[in-house]
């Protein structure tokens, strides 16, 4: 399978990028890694004229810690952000994150920006992001603005950034004690998620929940952020009673579609059951004895 | 025609091309460099038959555009063998008989050097992981894993043989 025809330019700069983006909003695609970009344009689902490889683009692909969190450039690999130690020490759920996403061929060459603005609603970083809730950076020719992360997913495929408009960062906010975790749910290794969970709890000095995010993967057609955890884990020690509690409201409140490997029904037990697993995860990594 | 210039190295020879932009980077390794060691099976980056050294990490060649070689450096199959022979990832999978009909063979050591590059000393979970992109439709695997942690040890006993 060959893609159809295309004009290739590897601007140096951002500063370019954003220029064709700007000329040419319509006929235009960057590619990041391209691991999935490349697919669709083997199998002439996107036909653009002209690719703008943004591999030169090296300025943002750091990873950063400062006082207010991590900072990620959108060029971040997969595979660097599942070995970065400062990921693993202050944001460990986005490492486990990456450590799940297709093979680590794959993860050598495909970045946190290219999925999230891929916006798959099978994509295992979206869901991380929502519940880490993050801040996105996005750049164009007439300036830079932040998105929360709990805007930037409007539809499957879609987000909210605008046709001249490049996603350069991503911002986890640092909190003072927080655990998460991710879970996937596969036929097999490295396939995507049936349902995957990301929980991420914050507690306070008595290990006692202050806040409570949880977002699913593959649950419906955007990654969902489930609405009132915090309401309902709040001023707990996420006893199991909670938790049933919890996992029983993700499951009801989301309606998950259906596809020739999983029915509907079986999408929303995985929900419940995941979900438990998931916070009961979060609760031992921060060695809360309910 | 869009072509694109790349000027690339691979198996540390330099190369010079000319080539349309929307050639993929296993088919410049293939049909323009004539290294068929790198061999092509899915075409769309699930059997890892085409993974590649590029810039030091493995990829699937099949999913990258061979636009992005220029300035790269590309390891394959043929940069194994060394002047004393066999590379001794290569030798660890002939002593296991870890191929049966050898197509996913090439990327299987592909995967391996890199793999052991970072990692010395694997398990054979961190072996498994890692070659989780990797497809084998004969051996069942065990003999690959068994060959990965035989290669690993003739790398500890002797790194000077290594070609790659």
């Amino acid at each position: 399978m060959i893609p159809s025809e295309f004009e290739y330019v590897r601007p140096n700069s951002l500063d370019e990028v954003l220029a064709l983006m700007h000329e040419r909003p319509d006929d235009c695609r960057v590619m990041a890694g391209g691991q999935s970009l490349l697919p669709m344009l083997k199998l002439r689902i996107i036909q653009p004229t002209l690719i703008v490889d943004l591999s030169k683009i090296l300025g943002v692909s750091s990873i950063a810690v400062t006082p207010n969190g991590i900072e990620v450039g959108a060029m971040a690999t997969e595979r660097a952000i599942e070995l970065s130690g400062d990921v693993r020490q202050k944001c460990p759920m986005l490492a486990e994150t990456a450590s799940v996403i297709a093979d680590p061929h794959i993860r050598n060459l495909g970045t946190i920006g290219g999925s999230l603005c891929f916006a798959d609603p099978r994509g295992d970083l979206p869901a991380c992001i929502l519940a880490l809730d993050a801040t996105l950076t996005a750049a164009s020719t007439t300036g830079t603005r932040t998105i929360p992360a709990t805007e930037f997913f409007v539809g499957p495929f879609t987000t909210a950034l605008r046709e001249d408009e490049l996603l350069v960062g991503i911002s986890v906010p640092a909190k003072s004690s927080r655990t998460g975790a991710y879970l996937k749910l596969s036929k097999r290794a490295g396939d995507f998620a049936v349902v995957a969970v990301a929980a991420d709890i914050e507690w306070d000095r008595d290990r006692v929940c202050r806040a409570a995010r949880v977002a699913l993967c593959a649950a419906g057609p955007v990654p969902i952020v489930v609405r009132g955890m915090t309401e309902l884990l709040g001023g707990s020690r996420l006893d199991d009673k909670k938790i049933e509690e919890a996992a029983r409201h993700a499951s009801d409140s989301t309606e998950p579609f259906e596809d020739p490997l999983v029915s509907a029904d079986y999408r929303s037990a995985m929900i419940h059951t995941m979900v438990t697993r998931a916070l009961r995860l979060t609760r031992e990594r921060a060695g809360v004895n309910p | 025609m869009k072509s694109v210039h790349i000027e690339t190295t691979i198996n540390g020879k330099p190369y010079t091309f000319d080539v349309p932009a929307r050639l993929l980077l296993v088919d410049l390794i293939r049909d323009k460099a004539g290294l068929t060691g790198t061999h092509v099976a899915c075409d769309t980056g699930n059997c890892g038959a085409c993974t590649t050294i590029f810039n030091g990490v493995s990829v699937k060649s099949c999913q990258v555009l061979a636009a992005r070689a220029d300035g790269a450096t590309i390891g394959t199959v043929e940069g194994l063998r060394t002047a004393n022979g066999l590379d001794p990832i290569q030798e660890a999978f002939w002593d296991c008989d870890a191929a049966e009909c050898g197509f996913c063979t090439s990327g299987m050591l592909m995967t391996a050097v890199a793999f052991l590059a970072d990692n010395p000393d694997p398990s054979e979970d961190e072996i498994r992981s890692a070659f989780k992109g990797n497809l084998c439709r004969c051996t069942g695997y065990l003999n690959i894993i068994k060959a990965v942690q035989r290669a690993a040890a003739l790398r500890r006993a002797s790194p000077a043989r290594s070609g790659a």
